[in-house]
């Protein structure tokens, strides 16, 4: 889908180039990430894909045409681009912003209508509640999805995004790059991704470039680059925890299916069977969600004994956090550690209960690989 | 609606009845045959038109050339020099407006023209340093994002840059405008009429009541444009 | 005695030893002493009578450049100065409450008999010169034209003669003159014509506006610097519209009982002070930067009122 062949950039002015012979080639539908320290050329690569600059030597070709050979404002037409600060346009309101591609390539309106509104569903954003809001009244994380849905918005086969989750919290970010996978498992983009965070990388590639002083180093799947590093520096890159790192390349539903723990109890379960249940525990909790298998709260040993009601449903604790069943086994850890418990309930996007998974089963997944 | 007409005409008309007021007082009672020689309606109404062409004329051409100089010294290649000017336009913004008019007599003469084309000149300058400070206070991320979305230039400009900086643009404009009516008052000295014609004439024969008709009018021409511009101005910028 | 009272006493003793060197340094002898108001015109007269008076062995004292018109008049009956020149219309309405007069001979024998006769002040011999309202010409066209009174101007224009340059009858006033009860309007009204236009500007650039052509007559103040330069001419105020403001030396009494040779020293010399020559000196000190007491002494001399 994407190739660059001897890719070179040299920056006026300046004797080193920023961007040396690089060779890479990105398959259709793969998210590959570029990564590396600052200054190791990964984010002019990038811009030299959508020609925001301009090669100095070598070739660069989009699904086997010569992209040094169109028109630039056509190529980027056609390449979703996101960065780290966004650059939303702050005097539109939302839905301006997203139709901005659209509006270029002078789509007919109601065109341009409904896919903003599918695009906006898309990314979590209610079209009806923040179409006409203006950038300055979102949140960094709404803003961010704004960013995005732009981005997406004319079904772009390919997406270059700069760091674009790099101005957000923690807990906001693993959220939207958890959003971003599960959208991307839908749509299927060619991703070119930019970032220096090696965890980052890890989770959302499907291929890993580590780059260095203008020089790819290594091109491989993140477990390749996990399991062989090609030399001190990716290793170093990598770091020495790569066993816990791994717990970035699974999903917390990849497991689920292979853990087998009991059913959740309904909130009108006797104290008996409550007992009987905590005793066969391994984590000695047991779960309680209501008639729609939504997540209610947990029941502990010390909860049932200080009970303050007949059933299940009147003693049990809330849970100060959850995962979602397509967080990796990293965020669930997080949370675990977060919560100070020893387990964690999953909860699917309507937040009905999916099951509980616990420190053990990770130990078992690290241990399994290595 | 009601808000609408309230803002729009009740205050406007509120402005210019105060002014009225004080005019139609005057012409009618006129304490001596200077005054009455001095305000008359005819009078009143010659110099507040030649005040409307003096600050009309100027500021349209003063706008015109401010924009589309900040405009072009915004742009990369004449970027440098851009930065040079807007020092030097800060600089020329100390010259008081009556040393420009008097360079200008002493260059070009006297009469309206002359006048109009100090005020113009004299205008230039805060809307030239609005419109490029403006241009170049919109973030480089926003032009980065336009760029790399497939925008040209002039669509960048016409549909990003200039949208974004219009809130200072109009700032320039109110400035200008202001300082325009005050200064304009000053074109009396070289033969450009206006109402600096009744605030002069009151001075030289110490007839207060002729400076209070020409300065009443002009501070409240200054401060219903300025009131106008600001109030249309929230109307077209709902974002910040 | 106490040390405190014996360093007071030596101190008062101090004081007063002091004092009387001080009145001993003042002159015994009488003086003349000369004030002036602070502008060009009346620095250059108040040298012109020091010089003068100077020459005929007269002892002066200079106290030129007093201030306004009052205070130099204050100083005048105080008996601080012994004279200065005043103006005949300046001194009929601000000092003698009397209406404005048009007629040079008329208003000078009013003031003169008033201030005789009240305040024991002698007016000498007033100049030709009158520093008042001016309507002007460019000399070339006045002299081509024929025009030398406000009268013949009136009359050209009435009759239709093609105008000089910018090719209209217009005319540059200040804004005083157009306001004014015996200004732009009465002019007209006195003496029966209309300009086709006039410009209202400051009263610095009237003159300019003439002599660079962007009106055919402007008005101005008769002895300003500016008409010698530009060669500009004052039209006669033959019907005599305007007030009069000719120039006399006024004298105190008793100077003049001490002095009595003083109006033979300055009665001939006021008497050739024309607005021409006054503009001319005026000139030589606003434009060429000359001291008043050098164009003083330079024109006493040509005159031949010096040696």
């Amino acid at each position: 889908m994407i190739k660059l062949e001897g890719l070179t950039k040299v920056f006026k002015g300046h004797n080193i180039p920023a961007v040396k012979d690089l060779n890479l080639e990105v398959n259709e539908g793969d998210v590959c990430v570029l990564v590396g320290p600052s200054g190791c050329g990964k984010t002019t690569t990038m811009k030299m894909i959508n020609r925001l600059y301009e090669p100095t030597g070598g070739k660069i070709y989009i699904r086997g045409e010569d992209a040094l050979q169109m028109d630039p404002i056509k190529l980027r037409l056609d390449i979703g681009y996101v960065i780290q600060e966004i650059g939303l346009f702050p005097h539109m309101t939302i839905y301006e912003n997203i139709a901005t591609v659209p509006n270029e390539k002078q789509w007919p309106k109601d065109q341009v209508k409904e896919k903003v509104d599918n695009v906006m569903s898309l990314v979590g954003l209610d079209p009806e509640i923040f179409k006409n809001r203006y950038p300055s009244a979102l949140s960094g994380g709404q803003r961010q999805r704004v960013g995005v849905a732009r981005a997406m918005v004319s079904d772009p086969p390919i997406m270059l995004m700069d760091e674009p989750f790099g101005a957000v919290d923690p807990i906001t970010r693993a959220r939207l790059q958890n959003e971003f996978l599960r959208i991307q498992e839908r749509v299927d983009k060619t991703i070119v991704f930019v970032t220096h965070d090696i965890d980052e990388a890890i989770k959302m590639s499907d291929t890993i470039a580590v780059m260095r002083e203008g020089e790819l180093v290594q091109h491989a799947t993140p477990s390749d680059l996990l399991s062989a590093p090609a030399d001190e520096f990716v290793s170093n890159l990598v770091g020495r925890n790569r066993s816990i790192k791994r717990l970035h390349l699974i999903r917390v539903s990849e497991i689920l299916e292979e853990v087998d723990r009991a059913p959740a109890l309904k909130e009108d379960t006797k104290e008996e069977e409550v007992k009987k249940r905590l005793d066969e525990s391994d984590i000695r909790t047991v779960i309680v969600v209501d008639r729609d298998n939504k997540l209610k709260g947990v029941i502990g040993v010390n909860d049932l004994k200080r009970k303050t009601g007949e059933v299940a449903g009147d003693y049990f604790q809330e849970v100060s956090d959850t995962v979602t069943d397509d967080a990796t086994l990293n965020d669930a850890l997080s949370v675990m550690l977060e919560i100070g418990e020893g387990y964690v309930a999953v909860v699917n996007e309507d937040e009905k209960y999916q099951g509980t998974i616990t420190l053990g089963d990770l130990l078992n997944v690290v241990r399994e690989d290595s | 609606m009601l808000r609408t007409l309230w803002v729009w005409i009740g205050i406007p008309l509120i402005m210019i009845g105060i002014a009225a007021a004080i005019v139609i007082y005057s012409v009618n009672n006129p304490p001596d045959s200077i005054v009455a020689r001095m305000l008359t309606y005819e009078r009143v109404f010659r110099v507040i038109r030649e005040h409307m062409g003096l600050l009309l004329v100027s500021m349209t051409g003063a706008t015109i050339v401010g924009v589309a100089g900040g405009i072009m010294l915004s742009r990369p290649s004449l970027y440098r020099i851009g930065r040079v000017m807007e020092t030097i336009v800060n600089i020329g913004q100390t010259v008081p407006s009556l040393a420009v008019l008097a360079l200008f007599y002493t260059i070009l003469g006297l009469g309206f023209r002359v006048a109009v084309f100090a005020l113009f000149l004299y205008s230039i300058l805060p809307i030239l340093r609005n419109t490029f400070a403006g241009i170049d206070g919109v973030e480089h991320s926003i032009i980065e994002a336009a760029r790399g979305m497939g925008m040209r230039p002039l669509r960048i400009l016409t549909r990003i840059e200039l949208p974004i900086a219009f809130p200072i643009i109009v700032a320039g404009l109110r400035t200008a405008i202001v300082i325009n009516v005050g200064a304009a008052t000053l074109a009396t000295f070289i033969g450009g009429g206006g109402l600096g014609d009744l605030i002069v004439t009151g001075l030289s024969v110490h007839r207060d009541m002729i400076i209070v008709n020409g300065a009443v009018i002009a501070a409240i021409t200054a401060i219903l444009l300025d009131y106008l511009i600001g109030k249309a101005e929230e109307r077209v910028v709902r974002w910040s | 005695m106490s040390i405190k009272r014996l360093l007071t006493l030596s101190l008062v003793l101090i004081f007063l030893v002091g004092s009387l060197f001080v009145m001993g340094c003042e002159p015994d002898e009488p003086t003349v002493t000369v004030g002036s108001k602070e502008f060009t015109e009346q620095l250059i007269l108040g040298q012109i009578a020091l010089v003068a008076l100077e020459d005929a062995g007269i002892p002066v004292e200079d106290e030129t450049n007093l201030g306004g018109t009052v205070v130099a008049r204050e100083a005048l009956e105080r008996g601080d100065i012994g004279m200065y020149w005043e103006y005949t219309g300046t001194a009929l309405v601000e000092f003698m409450g009397h209406d404005v007069i048009t007629d040079p001979e008329e208003a000078y024998a009013t003031i003169a008999e008033w201030d005789q006769t009240e305040n024991d002040l002698v007016w000498l011999e007033k100049t030709p010169f009158n520093n008042t309202y001016t309507v002007m010409m460019r000399q070339e066209d006045a002299e081509e034209m024929g025009i030398e009174t406000i009268s013949d101007l009136a009359e050209a224009i009435n009759e239709g003669v093609e105008a000089p340059e910018p090719g209209e009858w217009s005319f540059a006033t200040d804004h005083e003159y157009e306001a004014r009860d015996d200004g732009l309007e009465q002019l007209q009204v006195h003496y029966g014509f209309e300009f086709e236009s006039y410009e209202v500007m400051d009263l610095g650039i009237t003159y300019g506006a003439l002599n660079d052509g962007m009106h055919a007559t402007a008005m101005g103040f008769a002895t300003d610097a500016r008409i010698a330069e530009f060669n500009l001419v004052n039209l006669v105020d033959d019907q005599e519209f305007h007030p009069v403001y000719n120039c006399s030396p006024v004298v105190r009494q008793d100077i003049l009982d001490e002095f009595p040779e003083i109006p033979d020293i300055l009665n001939p010399i006021a008497a050739v002070l024309t607005p021409e020559v006054m503009s001319s000196l005026n000139m030589k000190v606003d434009l060429e930067e000359e001291l008043p007491r050098e164009v003083a002494e330079e024109w006493l001399r040509e005159e031949g009122f010096i040696e």
